[in-house]
């Protein structure tokens, strides 16, 4: 197999339609034009020397390795500055270049210690490369002024948990500077100093005190040991390699997982993996532990009530046992006494299983995804407009946007890597509009400026959609041709005539809003005259009691200005899970089969039937805030949870725990023993995604590969699990691997009828719809015409959630994360990850704390009408009076002790943004957290192993 | 944190949520208002909360705004899952 190797052009590869043609050695070759001499040498195979060069980077001519001579130029110019002409005649080694190259070399390598043969660079350096391909055979220089030496050496920095950062070996080839400017867009490091005293410096502080964000882009550009991985420092160079995609974010980036034997030794970033092209952040490429952490629970366990300690036992008896139950349960309480929820983070094949299991093994539809509680309203609001519930575009697009709209999304922190894209975009000249409460990096940080950044108060996304929108249609700003063309246009008028109504104004929505209405009309001038318009949104859309309304709304917008169908535009959820959009696609609602199709619809379930050889319910089932409430009603009793921990990610926590204690039945198939798993009856050991085949899908519809890097660590991959069961059970699910049941998935689902894992081999992903219509998938959706014909606009009058301030609760909650850690943190906590954020925080405007008399640090109560938690707080000026901020990264925070029942008209998604709240100093935790503490503790024993402390 | 402690009130959550609906239904074209919250209720809500808020409507369907009550009678109608169950 031995290690993927990318071949590095030097240069980035330029696009263009015209071509150039040269000669180099004497070797004809065409290339688009702006492609440099280095990069057109090195697509004939001629690897011109180099040093500060690297594809990743815009060319920097400092080393002076990479000189040619071209006919009829004077010199020596280099290679990676100068662009390819027409009729160029470059020679890349005479003896002028070699007596060149070879002195540039003895110069880095005066300065440079010797040791390579213990270095942890050895194997991997291009130092060492360029020393020997240039034929160096001495260094003349007598001993003098260096960085090395036991006189003159620096201490290494080691502050970062995942990397090292030695100066002595630095060449100062800037290409670390560079990969943290053009790359990542965080600008942490410079070259302080000046000639020889020139040194990188993150800042005057070390690595993990400063502004890096450890993306590890500057270690990936490193050609020394300089900037060098911890891992491969202990473990030494990997041997060999697989393409996988990562299990965190929506992003979806893909990696070569480097390994030696079965041990994953490193993650690097693949550059050819659309979604990210060879960059990452600190999750993807270095927090990878949690797969081999001692929490890891291997072995399946039951017990018969929850108080009791866990038994470890075998497979067939776990599986028995959870079988057993079922059966009981739905003999006592019926067929629809019992469900499941499939895992956002599990691959597509398992997903698709899980939910065949609950249609066909259980017999009905109660299957739900934790997409119920974060982009459902996506779901919902563009199947209403545009008849499709995904996003329109690929992240490349954002290559091609005039002004970015970021609506309730902090990308720097959930979608690093497509937030360094969109900033490289800014960075060029793209204008940007930031609709947020809170001061998001994006508002302000190095080389970024949002034009307008309009801070709503929580709740009224609605209010400001339609006050964008009333300027659109009021000030003729509306993209007549487009609506003409390609839009309902008796729906187009209803809708406009109700926007142009005086209450939609800015004027009138300011009251609302918080926002000036100036700046409201200045904004919506620009979305609508800035050219391509692209709008970029979160949950901070969603999570709201009209989250589908305001999708809708920012679906008219794109309409009415015509900014759907091409590049640079769109309407783009900005999708959380990994596999999110895949459990979607893999039918986890329980109104929906897999590609979108009501389950009361005949002719799709036929489809299922014939395949599946059972006859299926056309009753929609429960989604997952139905579950609960029919638990507490006694009709739900047995839930089957795959890779989900609903007692802490999910809102109103009293009302969750109540529920799950009210089942009789609950099996938890996980890594760790969660939250959830508290209330478990029976756990079955789950794999991590590098113990897997199978495939994820992104936010841009992107189906990636996932190769399996080491065997479960369980024994039984997680597709058996499901398998056992539905036979336990007594339905006779085949057994199939990833690639038959993804040929499965493609018998059944039009939109995925051309997929197959020789395709995605082959194409490396694609994107769906991919089928006879589109046999190399959509990167562009809508572009002649919407999937459901015309585009429908759709009228959305504000409601203002029922969820009110008062004097009790003056304050606004709302919630959010932050980079180093995800989501319920169930993988980040168990890796160094924490070393960045070891406790939530409720951040709190300066004016707000000092009518309290609280100061940063102190323990402070958060009470609203659902519950009281403490957390310390941090008092800050991104946030604006009158509303708190918290993450729920760890468990015993309780963030969803407060968050309330409400939830989306349409999907019931939660409204985790609006928590009216009341904040006050305190000396204890809450008496949640106490006994959550405690359960914490008591609820997770495992028989026969020493009790530890809960996490 | 027992489950007998805690209180729900399993009713009134339906009747809001489908009063949500309704409100949102309120906003659109006056012939697509009652049978667009009859049909997303029939669409999305599983037969045990629909038969639910059906008992509630004959018990007098308080709390419930008219279009809502108008719609779930229309749904009650044609609703697959209950034709042949008799009113309570």
């Amino acid at each position: 197999m031995g290690l993927i190797q990318e071949i590095d052009y030097g240069t980035p590869i330029r696009v263009s339609e015209k071509m150039v043609t040269l000669e180099i050695d004497g070797v004809s070759v065409t290339v688009p034009e702006g492609t440099s001499v280095m990069a057109a040498a090195m697509s004939m195979g001629t690897a011109i020397p180099k040093l500060c060069a690297t594809d990743s980077l815009e060319p920097f001519g400092s080393c002076r390795l990479c000189l040619v001579e071209i006919e009829g130029r004077r010199g020596t110019p280099a290679s990676c500055t100068t662009p390819a002409e027409n009729g160029m005649k470059v020679k890349t080694q005479t003896d002028r270049l070699a007596s060149l190259r070879k002195g540039v070399m003895e110069l880095y390598i005066s300065d440079h210690p010797l040791d390579c043969l213990t270095c942890a660079a050895n194997g991997d350096c291009e130092l060492q490369d360029m020393a020997g391909v240039v034929g160096l055979r001495e260094v003349r220089y007598a001993e003098g002024d260096n960085h090395f030496d036991a006189k003159h050496k620096v201490e290494k920095d080691e502050s970062n948990p995942y990397f090292t950062y030695d100066a002595s070996k630095c060449i100062v080839c800037n290409r670390c500077v560079r990969a943290c400017e053009e790359t990542q867009g965080t600008f942490a490091l410079t070259i302080a100093g000046r000639g020889f005293e020139s040194r990188v410096s993150p800042g005057g502080t070390d690595f993990f005190s400063s502004e890096c964000v450890s993306c590890g882009a500057c270690v990936q550009a490193c050609p020394t040991a300089t900037l060098q991985e911890k891992s491969i420092i202990d473990h030494g160079q990997p041997d060999h390699s697989v393409v996988t995609t990562c299990a965190y974010c929506g992003v979806g980036c893909s990696f070569k997982a480097e390994m030696k034997g079965d041990k994953l030794v490193n993650m690097v970033p693949y550059k050819a993996g659309k979604a990210n092209e060879g960059h990452s952040c600190v999750k993807g490429r270095f927090a990878y532990g949690y797969a081999t952490h001692k929490d890891r629970i291997t072995k399946p366990m039951i017990r018969k009530s929850i108080t009791d300690e866990w038994r470890e036992v075998s497979w067939q008896e776990a599986i028995g046992y959870a079988a057993s139950e079922f059966k009981r349960l739905q003999a006592n309480y019926g067929r629809d006494s019992v469900g499941a929820i499939t895992s956002s983070r599990c691959t597509n094949e398992e997903v698709y299983l899980v939910q065949k299991l609950v249609r066909a093994g259980f017999g009905n539809n109660n299957v739900d995804t934790c997409a119920r509680v974060c982009h459902s309203p996506t779901g919902y609001g563009l199947k209403q407009t545009f008849g499709t519930s995904a996003g329109t575009q690929d992240f490349k697009s954002v290559e091609y946007s005039d002004v970015i709209l970021v609506i309730g999304a902090n990308p720097t922190d959930g979608h690093p890597v497509f937030a360094s894209r969109m900033k490289k975009r800014l960075r060029a000249g793209a204008k940007l509009i930031v609709v947020d409460p809170r001061r998001i990096d994006l508002v302000k940080s190095p080389h970024i400026k949002a034009d307008y950044h309009l801070p709503l108060k929580p709740g009224t996304n609605v209010a400001m959609v339609n006050a964008l929108a009333h300027v659109i249609v009021t000030e003729g700003l509306i993209n007549e041709d487009f609506v003409r063309e390609r839009c309902d246009l008796d729906a187009f008028e209803a809708w406009a005539r109700f926007i142009a109504l005086e209450h939609n104004s800015p004027e009138a929505m300011e009251a609302s809003t918080g926002v000036p209405a100036a700046d409201v009309r200045a904004a919506a001038r620009l979305y609508a005259t800035g050219g391509n318009a692209a709008i970029f949104y979160g949950l901070g859309v969603t999570e709201h009691s009209q989250g589908s309304t305001m999708v809708m709304g920012m679906a008219n917008l794109a309409m009415a200005t015509g900014n759907i169908g091409r590049e640079g535009v769109g309407v783009n959820p900005l999708r959380g899970q990994n596999n999110v959009q895949g459990s979607c696609d893999m039918g986890s609602f329980p109104h929906e089969f897999t590609g979108y199709r009501h389950v009361s619809d005949d002719a799709t379930r036929e489809i299922f039937e014939k395949m599946w050889g059972v006859e299926l319910s056309d009753e929609q089932g429960l989604r997952i805030p139905n579950m609960f409430d029919e638990a507490l009603g006694g009709g739900f009793k047995g839930l089957y949870v795959q890779g989900e921990d609903i007692a802490q990610s999910d809102p109103n926590t009293h009302h969750v725990q109540a529920s799950l204690k009210a089942m009789e039945c609950i099996v938890v198939q996980d890594l760790f023993l969660n939250e959830t798993a508290r209330y478990a009856h029976v756990f079955l050991p789950g794999s991590s995604f590098l113990e897997k085949d199978g495939t994820f899908t992104n936010a841009e519809r992107r189906i990636n590969r996932v190769r399996q890097v080491m065997a479960p660590l369980s024994g039984k991959s997680e597709l058996d699990v499901t398998i056992d069961f539905a036979h336990a059970l007594g339905y006779a699910m085949p057994r199939m691997a990833a690639a038959e049941i993804m040929d499965e998935i493609a018998a059944v689902t039009p939109s995925f009828a051309g997929v197959s894992y020789d395709k995605l081999d082959k194409l490396g992903s694609v994107q769906w719809p991919c089928n006879e219509a589109a046999p190399e998938g959509t990167p562009l959706m809508h572009a002649d015409r919407f999937v459901r014909g015309k585009g429908q606009f759709v009228v959305t009058e504000y409601v203002a959630t029922e969820e009110r301030v008062n004097a009790r609760f003056p304050l606004i909650l709302t919630t959010g994360r932050i980079l180093s850690q995800y989501n319920v943190g169930a993988q980040t906590r168990r890796t160094a990850n924490v070393d960045w954020h070891e406790e939530d925080l409720l951040e709190i405007h300066p004016f707000d704390a000092s009518e309290r008399g609280i100061v940063d640090g102190d323990l402070v109560a958060i009470h609203s009408r659902s519950g009281e938690v403490s957390l310390r707080a941090k008092v800050t000026e991104r946030m604006q009076p009158g509303v708190v901020y918290t993450t729920f990264h760890h468990p015993n925070s309780g963030a969803n002790v407060i968050t309330t029942d409400f939830s989306d008209w349409a999907t019931n998604c939660p409204e985790y943004k609006v928590t009216a709240v009341e904040v006050r100093r305190t000396n204890h935790l809450s008496g949640w957290q106490l006994e959550d503490a405690e359960e914490g503790i008591s609820l997770r024993r495992i028989a026969g192993h020493m009790s530890e402390a809960a996490e | 944190m027992s489950a007998e402690g805690f209180q729900h009130d399993h009713i009134g959550k339906l009747v809001r949520m489908a009063n949500q609906i309704g409100a949102y239904f309120d906003s659109q074209r006056e012939e697509v208002r009652i049978p667009g919250i009859a049909e997303h209720i029939g669409q999305f809500w599983e037969k045990k909360m629909r038969r639910d808020i059906y008992q509630h409507l004959d018990q007098g369907g308080d709390g419930l705004m008219p279009t809502v009550i108008a719609a779930l009678q229309m749904l009650r109608t044609t609703d697959k899952a209950f034709r042949t169950e008799s009113k309570v």
